[in-house]
């Protein structure tokens, strides 16, 4: 990600709008140059890439963009110490041996002759190490002392602009307040990621999908930014989602502005694609039930969001009834004790929602804890056992209570 | 059992079970959770308020230690120093004590931390100073001491820590302490580091400072962070005890021919872009010059001019050879090296072998280094601006500036610093290395109108 100095936009009224880069305009030759500098350090020092980066940009006023872009183009290289001894453990015993030498200086006289050179030798054959590996190793720590190992070789200038252009947007988030998105599909990751960064969520039905209010638990009390880099990291996974909007409340200099974006924005994430379907039995439940076009009840792929305040639950799938009737299945398999617990116990919170949950016969545990409608089924999932299950789950004259969760409040 | 019970979240309270009544004024209906949350440092108020209102209630919310502690040195405390910690004690173990630089701040901390028994969280404003108080925690308790920042990430039922990483990790850790102690609490009240108080649900809360008052007025909001002030001492009582003679040495070095010839164009540039601009060639001009150089292109050219000269200036050969002398003549004594630009003391400490300091050093070989300086291992250490705020380095007779910015303030810390009294009284030596015929010879004039030196 953009450090926050890195950071360029402009206020337009109340809307803040980061400038990104078009992938086709006058800044791809930069990016290619850039990855182009990387490239011909391989084998060099961090600090070498850097003078070179410096001269790159030079005195261009744009000098931002190029250090962004150089940022970015970090992440793709592997950089490592240039020795493999422990740099600081060298370092006591050499400064150690130059003060009981003391003084080390550089022009010797009549009185001081000890030069560090001299140290340096005696301790490198005492380790039996050259004494330019030790001049090497003395600071192979730091930073700029770092050896630019490997590089993504198929990195191209388009590539990383679309990452600087995220970046840019992530950056414009670290001082986010509160967050706003709309998601149509897709948004399991979402919820990964507000879970691993441990945000707060509300949802509410929207449009034909949810509108998802994030923030974290001390913005009840305040608007405070702290939540912002998380929702810097949430974003790649917004990214993924299906015709999604976001707007969140950035505060720029001391005054508070509306940051948007949408899928039109055409950001690209750098997340790694889902799995649409968890196991290949479910995907194959899912392509049969699909083809069933006799059937009155429709099937879709994690249709739905249940919200049980603390967390959510996205069941695998939603049946829709062709009289509006809705039901959720989740299929339990195999996992470790903790994980079974856990999701029996999320399972049992659901409230105004009807779930059916499958779990295969060998599955050890007790599913029978489960209140609701359960199918036990012995190899796959077939939809001859699910069909009563859901009429069970949902009759026809509890339709009222089973749409979906807002209409039964 | 209670029925009703308090449990920390993410910097927060959340109130399980039934609801008391009354209701404590510190909870806030959350219609995310559906539950009642409150700030984590109101912990304290609400248990008070229940407890007088007769309602029962388990608190969940910690997870601090009791922890058996010995003080192992055998310092007697100065009579202010017991009088601030009883003052504390008396006030319920919270509240800001405030005591004048070097007055010894720091015990009145580990009689806070001895006597408290809990785990502790100590937070610093640098990294250095959180690497003395690790130093100054393991010497007095003999345990392991737990590091958050500075690439450690050691949590330990004491630790210490700087602002910046206990905000970072306010919501992590908020509920790991029983006392949390404020260094230079003046910082505190910023709209970020006060999240720190406001997430930790610590009981015990002490703060430490010189200046307790903020020109913001933002002092104010300490008395609810951490409690008001409990003891106070002023800077007049004390000054005149800590500080010894000292002679001020300046030293000239040239430039090479070949850095003259380099000085001379950057030179040219910059100067001749000061007066095409009319900015000023120092202070205010150089923030508004930073500003230009992002659009500017003939401003980011002289910016980069001024940073060349500035390079040649510190790094000067002639400089290097009149360090070279000075540390000849002063081998047998206590020697510290003081240069802003890290490059230049990672030079000096490869060409002389002397161990250096610097941001990039981390916690546990500052220890060593101190400590190795301390015990006469080292005779000489070489560092850059990261020494500020009060760093104890006692037994240091002779300073070499080598490089330095024009704040005075920051040159009087360096001053005091080297000036402190030891357990010997003697005469300090500080020498300042300047580039002869360079704008270095301004700024060191500049900063000899400063008081330290009437």
């Amino acid at each position: 990600m953009l450090t926050l100095d890195l950071l360029r936009y402009r206020v337009q009224g109340d809307a803040v709008i980061p400038i990104y880069l078009d992938p086709r305009g006058k800044y791809l030759a930069v990016a290619d140059q850039i990855a182009d500098a990387f490239r011909s350090c391989v084998g060099g020092t961090v600090a070498e890439l850097d003078e070179i980066l410096d001269g790159m940009s030079g005195s261009a006023p744009d000098y931002k963009v190029y250090r962004g872009l150089a940022k970015m183009m970090h992440d793709y290289a592997i950089t490592e110490p240039p020795s493999d001894l422990d740099s600081q453990e060298l370092r006591k015993a050499v400064f150690e041996a130059a003060a009981r030498a003391r003084p080390i200086v550089r022009r010797p006289d009549m009185l001081f002759q000890r030069t560090a050179s001299e140290v340096l030798d005696s301790i490198a054959s005492q380790r039996g190490i050259t004494p330019a590996k030790l001049e090497l190793s003395l600071y192979a720590d730091l930073k700029e002392s770092q050896i630019v190992r490997k590089l993504d070789e198929s990195v191209t200038g388009v590539q990383l602009i679309d990452r600087y252009n995220t970046a840019l947007a992530q950056a414009m988030l670290y001082r986010a307040t509160r967050m706003i998105v709309d998601v149509g599909d897709s948004y399991r990751t979402v919820f990964k990621y507000i879970k691993l960064a441990r945000l707060m969520h509300s949802i509410r039905p929207y449009g034909s999908g949810y509108r998802i209010d994030i923030d974290g638990p001390l913005s009840l009390f305040s608007n405070v930014e702290r939540y912002g880099i998380a929702m810097a990291k949430l974003l790649p996974a917004v990214l993924k989602c299906g015709d999604w909007r976001l707007a969140a409340k950035v505060n720029v200099a001391d005054e508070q502005k509306l940051f948007r974006l949408s899928a039109r924005t055409g950001l690209k994430s750098h997340y790694r694609d889902e799995p649409v379907f968890d196991s290949a039995p479910e995907e194959a439940f899912f392509s049969k039930f699909a083809r069933n076009t006799k059937s009155k009840w429709r099937i879709e792929r994690e249709g739905s969001i249940l919200d049980l305040k603390e967390t959510v639950l996205i069941p695998d799938f939603v049946f829709t009834h062709k009289d509006g009737r809705v039901v959720h299945l989740e299929i339990v398999g195999f996992w470790t004790p903790e994980y079974l617990a856990k999701k029996l116990d999320k399972l049992s919170r659901v409230r105004d929602a009807a779930v059916v949950v499958a779990a295969p016969e060998s599955l050890n545990c007790s599913v029978e804890q489960f209140a609701g409608t359960v199918i036990r089924y012995k190899s796959r999932l077939l939809t001859k056992d699910v069909l009563p299950a859901l009429d069970a789950a949902a009759p026809p004259e509890r339709r009222a209570r089973t749409r979906r969760r807002k209409s039964s409040e | 059992m209670s029925e009703t019970r308090l449990k920390y979240d993410g910097g927060t309270l959340v109130l399980e079970g039934k609801a008391p009544a009354p209701m404590p004024p510190w909870f806030t209906w959350d219609e995310r959770i559906e539950k009642y949350r409150a700030p984590a440092m109101d912990r304290r108020r609400i248990c008070d308020y229940l407890a007088e209102c007769r309602e029962a209630i388990e608190d969940a919310s910690s997870q601090a230690r009791p922890l058996k502690l010995k003080l192992r040195t055998e310092y007697a405390p100065r009579p202010y120093q017991r009088e601030a910690l009883a003052a504390w004690q008396e006030a319920g173990g919270r509240g800001t004590v405030i005591l004048p630089t070097g007055a010894g701040k720091t015990f009145v901390a580990l009689g806070a931390i001895a006597h408290t028994g809990r785990s502790t969280l100590v937070v610093a404003p640098t990294i250095d100073l959180m690497s003395q108080w690790y130093s100054l925690l393991v010497d007095s308790f003999g345990i392991e001491i737990g590091i958050l920042g500075g690439g450690h990430h050691e949590l330990r039922d004491i630790t210490v820590t700087t602002y910046d990483s206990a905000y970072i990790q306010a919501a992590d850790y908020g509920n790991r302490f029983d006392l949390i102690v404020f260094d230079e609490v003046h910082h505190l009240p910023s709209p970020k580091y006060q999240q720190i108080a406001i997430m930790s649900n610590a009981w015990h809360r002490l703060g430490l400072t010189a200046t307790y008052d903020r020109q913001d007025g933002a002092h104010e909001m300490l008395d609810y962070l951490i409690g008001p002030p409990v003891y106070k001492r002023g800077v007049k009582e004390m000054t005149g005890e800590y500080l010894s003679h000292y002679d001020v040495v300046r030293m000239r070095a040239s430039l090479t021919d070949d850095e003259a010839e380099r000085y001379a164009a950057s030179s040219k540039t910059y100067y001749g872009f000061v007066r095409r601009t009319g900015i000023k060639p120092f202070g205010s001009g150089w923030v508004e010059l930073l500003k230009m150089s992002a659009y500017d292109e003939s401003a980011r050219r002289a910016l980069i001019a001024k940073m060349e000269m500035k390079r040649i200036v510190v790094g000067s050969e002639r400089k290097l050879e009149v360090l070279d002398s000075l540390l000849k003549q002063h081998f047998a004594d206590k020697v510290i090296i003081f240069t802003e630009h890290n490059d230049l003391v990672y030079r000096i400490s490869r060409e002389f072998l002397i161990p250096a300091i610097t941001h990039q050093t981390r916690t546990k070989e500052r220890k060593w280094i101190l400590d190795g300086y301390k015990n006469d291992t080292f005779h000489a250490i070489v560092t850059s601006k990261v020494l500020n705020e009060g760093i104890d380095v006692p037994s240091a007779k002779v300073a070499i500036i080598l490089s330095g910015s024009a704040s005075p303030r920051e040159h009087l810390q360096r001053l005091g610093r080297i000036l402190r009294k030891g357990t010997t009284r003697r005469t300090a030596v500080l020498y300042e290395v300047v580039t002869s015929a360079t704008t270095e010879t301004n700024v060191s004039s500049r900063r000899r109108k400063s008081d330290a030196y009437a």
